[in-house]
């Protein structure tokens, strides 16, 4: 029975657990937070901002701007034109595709066990788990 | 007197804001720093951590509509927060000779822990669960909430929370067999 072994997990757990919480804090740490809290709020509102100047730009340098710009899209359209009129189309690449493809999906059990601990969720009983948990 | 609504109307007046603020930071600073400091174990680390809470909370505050109550709002922020530093820490420690140093020999010589090896060990068996499970162990265990409110607080399922603390159970009562 699940609870059962709970317990019996727990109650274990708990004969090395002296109850008591062993962490402290600095003397008068929780007195002093507010008001260290509200300070921090009113300098980080005050502090001053940076303030950019603007500058204007020559125009033959905004010329040099849009020309370059131009030519990057020039690149683009040309590169994407010459790949779709070359792009191979036998089986033979079709093939190796999803070879590729494939491959992505070969985890390791490693990895596995650290994702599904990630996601709260116990790989080895998985509907164990949910069913009798309710 | 804490008075949940009458606060949160304080909040969105700007005549009212800060006091009410402070009021919110007075009534929660201690829980959260708790829920904080399980888990990032360090005070000075749990200090910042509730003081950018607080910072993100102030922020954004305008972006607080009211369909959940202030400290589950306030928990859902500091949860964040710690979970983002972990992140960070994990991926620092790798780099950090400090990394093969366990959890017990830190707390060992952290000024704010005054446990004993039993203690020390526990808090190292903690330390072995993955963040989230972690923080599941912690709010089960430790604080003895229910299932139905650590789901509104995690916003996770009570089933998948259910099974985690199982999992985090069996793996801490392991831990222990281990060391026996």
């Amino acid at each position: 029975m699940i609870n059962d072994d709970m317990t019996q997990e727990e109650t274990y757990i708990r004969e090395h657990d002296s109850g008591r919480r062993p962490f402290t804090v600095p003397e008068g740490y929780f007195e002093g937070f507010t008001e260290r809290m509200m300070t921090r709020l009113k300098a980080e509102e005050q502090a001053p901002v940076a303030v950019v100047r603007a500058v204007r730009i020559p125009l033959w340098r905004r010329a040099m701007r849009y020309a370059a710009v131009g030519l990057v899209a020039m690149v683009c359209v040309g590169g994407a034109w010459f790949y779709t009129s070359h792009r191979p189309t036998s089986d033979a690449q079709a093939q190796l595709t999803a070879q590729m493809e494939f491959s992505d999906f070969n985890y390791s059990d490693d990895d596995l066990d650290a994702v599904l601990d990630y996601e709260l969720v116990d790989n080895a009983h998985i509907a164990y788990y949910l069913t009798e948990a309710y | 007197m804490w008075n949940e609504k009458q606060i949160i109307e304080q909040l969105r007046d700007e005549l009212t804001r800060e006091r009410a603020f402070a009021a919110v930071v007075e009534h929660f600073k201690e829980q959260l720093y708790w829920q904080i400091r399980r888990m990032v174990f360090s005070h000075d680390d749990a200090d910042d951590i509730l003081q950018n809470t607080f910072i993100k909370a102030w922020t954004g505050m305008d972006g607080f509509r009211g369909d959940a109550q202030l400290g589950t709002w306030l928990f859902r922020i500091a949860n964040n927060e710690t979970l983002n530093f972990l992140d960070r820490n994990r991926q620092q420690m790798s780099l950090d000779e400090e990394a093969a140093v366990g959890v017990a020999a830190r707390l060992e010589s952290d000024p704010y822990f005054d446990g004993d090896e039993t203690e020390r060990q526990l808090q190292e068996a903690i330390a072995t669960l993955p963040d989230r499970q972690r923080q599941v162990f912690n709010l089960k265990y430790f604080d003895e909430m229910k299932y139905e409110d650590m789901s509104e607080l995690l916003g996770t399922s009570v089933g998948a929370l259910k099974a985690s603390y199982h999992h985090a159970v069996r793996k801490i009562s392991d831990f222990f067999h281990a060391c026996d």
